[in-house]
Formats: C-alpha cells, structure tokens, sequence
C-alpha cells in the first residue's frame, strides 16, 4: 500500500510564530516526492504534521484517506525518520535494531544487515559513541528497512561523507523499485538528490510555492543568456501575453542572463534562439533560490 | 477521531516490563540485601525493636515507580510515537504495566514481612519487640497491600504527569505543573496515613477510597497532559 497524501489549508503555529500557513496540496502517493524549502520554512512541521508527531492548529491531514493524528492504523505504516535518529543514546546499535525489529510490523531484517554492512555500522558500539554520520546512517537503516508504506526522510543524511550520501541515493532507489511505496524526502541537497524525485513541493514561510512534476518543474525554468539590451527585449517581448515570471538576474559585464518560469511554448524558444541568445536549463536548486526569493510569485500555481 | 488497539498497547507493556526487568529485579535485590543486611547489624550492636521490612518498603517501591513514570512519558513517549504508535496505546499499555508492577509491589512487600517474621520467631527477636509488629493479622495484610497498591499507582501516574509537563512545558513552565501534578500523590498519602503525615490523617476503608479517587485523578492529568502531547524536533 502507498498511501496518498491530502492537505487542506493546514495550519500549525507554536505560540506566535506561525509554522504553516494554510498549506494546501495533494500527493497521490506511490511516488518519491522531494519537499524543499529554506530554513526555516515550515517542512519539519509539516512532516511532524503528516507522521502525527504534532497535532495541527487548524485545516486537514489526510493520510491514505483518513487525519493521522491519534490513528493507530494510520500511524504505524509511517515511518519518519528525522534529523536526529529517535533511538535512545545509551542502546547499542544491535539494540537499536532489535526495538525496530519488535514493533515494526513490515520489518526486513536481512535488508538491514545489508545496510549495516553497507554503512559499515558497528552493532556492538553504544549510539552515543557514534560518529555524526554513523548515526545518520542508522536512521537511514531504521527508516528503509522499516518499509513503512509512508516513508518520511527529514535532513536524515547529516553527517554522512559523500560515499555514504550516494550509497543511500541508490538504496532508496533500488528499496523504492523493489518495494513500491511513498517516500517524502526533505533535503537541502538538491543537486545530489533531486534526480530521485518524481514530484517537487516547495515551502517557504509556511505557504506552498509550488507543487509538480520534477521533469515539469524543470522543464518551467529557462535562462536566456546574451548581450544585456538583447535579452531585456526579447524576456519583455516573450512575457507579453504569456504567463512568464522573471526569478532572478545577473549581469557581468555586458552580458545578462535572466532566469525565466513558467510555459515557455516551442515557438518562443524558436524565437530565443533565432534571435542569437542561448537558451539554457536551469537546475532544480537554481529554480529552487529563485522560487524562494520570491514568495510571492506561483503561489499555489499548480 | 482516536483509534488504538489492545494488541499495541499489550506490546507496549510486554517491551517496557521486559526493558525494564533487570532493574526491577536488582531493585529488589538491593531492598531485600539492605533489609537482610540491616537486620544483621542493628540486631548485632543495638537489638531490634520494630520492623526493618517496614522501613525499606514503606517508600522505596513507590519512588521507584514515580521514577519509571517520569522516564516512560519523558523519554518512552516520543520513541514509542516515534515507531509507529499512538499516544494512548501508549499510555494505556504503561498503565497496565504500572498495575501488574503495583499488584506485584503489594505481594512482595506482604511476602518480605512474611519472610521477616519468620525469621524474627526463629531468632527469638519477635519476643523483644518494643513496637507492635505491622501485620497481626489478616485485616493488616489487606491493609498494607491495598496501601501499597494505591500508592504504587499513584506515584508512577504522577511521575508519568510530571515528565510529560517538563517535557511538554520546558522547565519553567514545567515546574509551576508541579503543583497540580503532585496534588494526587499528597492528597493520597493523607488519606492513608501513609508516611507523611503520621498518624493523624488514619481513614481506612474512606482513606483508600479516596486515595483510588486520587489514583483516577492522576490518571486523568495524565491523559489530558499527553493526548495531544507535541514530540519535539530534533538536532545536532
């Protein structure tokens, strides 16, 4: 089962600060989703949201149809695993296995001796005398060994050196392809993982700034490159009866490039190029600043 | 809507009284080699007069109780939330466990005095006794274990109310709960004349039910402390 993922005009506030700010989007679940935002943002909160480790202020979580919250059905095929593994200091990693392997209903013990052969994880040592990474690489093991039908990783690669980092990309990966199931993954490391994402839902200051297909989301931004007076003609012209927003500028010399969002049909990009400017792709992290420095813009556009 | 299920909750039980059985047992082990030990030297250099059983049972069980309550909301809580189950199988699994461990406390401590007395006869210290022995008869062994029982709920509901305020409302806030939180235990204690306030408060069948009607009290801050406990974030 992959469940789906519904939330209607959520709301979490701690005190006076405002967590989310009537979040409202839908994912339909089976899909590796990234859920991006800036620190800060409100993507911890809404994770401790949908894995009910916080009750919202105001609006509606539905998890594979029904409000998590308090939901023993519900909750134990969600397996979120956070910046910090939640495993008791003092416990020895075998331990830390051990509770897993007790109380998680789908549990694969062999995929988890795999793991901790792969992270080179020491089952003897307590987890206090781990390193950052090695215990960053024990909640990646809780958290795909767990095979929770909603998999949740939150910052949970801190710590780890590169080797590890990519050994995990692949293991979610091949885990995913194996065993189909909705994984939300929230990261900072967009360039290193962002292949990995079938959907992309951005949030900055609580509110939603975006939702799509990644290959969409991409395929949305475009950077026209050339002599300055050229391109500010030509991004004028091309914005003229077209839902195009400008992210962002720069300038060196007398050169410009200017970061474009929105449809951008073929006959403009027909017209980009005949007119001598480059047209280029802009990486997910490039869409993801600009996206974020400027909040008001696609606001819920999906 | 809330949803639990007995079978979550019974794992729960099962994995913290399992979790938690080697200190169960070295603490008792502890009570009955201080009492044996006790006994021994008092015996030895000055002579007994009253019961020593009395002494180490009479509040050790219930701090300890009161300890495993604040650890399992403070520290038992957010992990066991954190792996998949809910606030109330949680709280409903700790509560049976805390009634099997509070049943178990009543038998160990009639057991040590029944222990203790045979002992005391075969030594011939029964005989030198300044103070009346605590069980004489069948009415004092109900007396003592339904005491012990009462208070050994008591202590770990409070216990679990307190850890989850400090941990819910930070110290400051956590430490003005206090007052509400250890109400139940006090208003228990005075009702069954059970160590704090000597003798004056003695009720019987009313103090033991008024103590019960603490217990139900504590278990109620417990619920409302945690039903919609937040688990904090976390780093480093």
């Amino acid at each position: 089962m992959s469940p789906g993922i519904e939330v209607r005009d959520l709301r979490l506030r701690y005190g006076r600060t405002v967590a989310l700010d009537g979040l409202t989007f839908r994912l339909d679940g089976g899909k590796v989703y990234g859920l991006l935002g800036r620190n800060g943002s409100g993507k911890t909160s809404l994770l401790s949201v949908l894995a009910a480790f916080r009750k919202a202020s105001g609006g509606e979580v539905l998890v594979g149809g029904q409000n998590p919250f308090e939901n023993a059905a519900v909750v134990r095929d969600i397996c979120f695993i956070r910046d910090r593994v939640d495993v008791s200091d003092d416990e020895r990693v075998s331990a830390a296995l051990a509770y897993a392997r007790d109380v998680r209903p789908n549990w694969d013990a062999a995929y988890a001796d795999k793991l901790v052969n792969l992270f080179r994880l020491p089952l003897r040592k307590s987890v206090s005398a781990l390193a950052r990474g090695q215990r960053s690489a024990l909640g990646i093991t809780l958290g795909l060994a767990t095979r929770a039908p909603l998999t949740i990783f939150d910052e949970s690669y801190l710590g780890m050196d590169a080797p590890s980092r990519y050994a995990f990309y692949d293991e979610l990966l091949n885990d995913y392809l194996a065993n189909p199931r909705t994984i939300i993954v929230s990261t900072h490391l967009i360039e290193e993982v962002g292949s990995l994402f079938e959907e992309v839902v951005i949030i900055d200051e609580g509110r939603l700034v975006v939702h799509e297909q990644a290959d969409g989301l991409r395929a949305r931004g475009a950077s026209v490159t050339g002599p300055a007076a050229d391109v500010d003609r030509l991004v004028g012209e091309l914005r003229t009866g077209r839902d195009l927003v400008v992210l962002g500028e720069q300038q060196l010399g007398g050169t410009k490039s200017t970061t474009v969002f929105g449809h951008l049909d073929e006959s403009a990009r027909a017209r980009v190029r005949a007119s001598g400017l480059e047209l280029g792709p802009v990486a997910l992290q490039d869409l993801f600043v600009h996206l974020t420095k400027k909040p008001e813009n696609l606001e819920n556009s999906r | 809507m809330t949803t639990s299920n007995a079978s979550a909750a019974g794992k729960i039980a099962r994995l913290l009284g399992r979790g938690h059985l080697k200190v169960l047992v070295g603490f008792w082990v502890v009570v009955l080699v201080g009492w044996a030990g006790t006994v021994a030297t008092i015996e030895t250099f000055v002579g007994l007069k009253t019961s020593t059983w009395w002494w180490f049972t009479r509040s050790a069980p219930k701090y300890f109780l009161l300890v495993l309550g604040i650890l399992a909301a403070s520290v038992y809580l957010p992990r066991f939330i954190a792996y998949g189950f809910t606030r109330r199988d949680v709280r409903v699994g700790t509560g049976a466990l805390a009634g099997v461990l509070a049943l178990a406390f009543g038998a160990l401590v009639l057991v040590g005095f029944g222990i203790e007395s045979v002992v005391f006869s075969a030594t011939g210290i029964s005989d030198r006794l300044t103070d009346p022995y605590p069980i004489s008869s069948v009415g004092d062994a109900v007396g003592i274990a339904v005491r012990m029982i009462l208070l050994c709920l008591v202590y770990p509901c409070t216990g679990w109310v307190l850890g989850a305020g400090y941990y819910r409302l930070g110290v400051w806030r956590g430490s003005l709960f206090l007052i509400p939180g250890i109400a139940p235990v006090f208003l228990a204690e005075t009702a069954l004349d059970a160590g704090w306030l000597a003798s004056r408060f003695a009720l019987g069948a009313a103090g033991a039910a008024a103590a019960a009607a603490c217990v139900a009290a504590s278990a109620v801050l417990a619920h409302f402390v945690t039903r919609d406990l937040p688990i904090r974030s976390t780093s480093g």
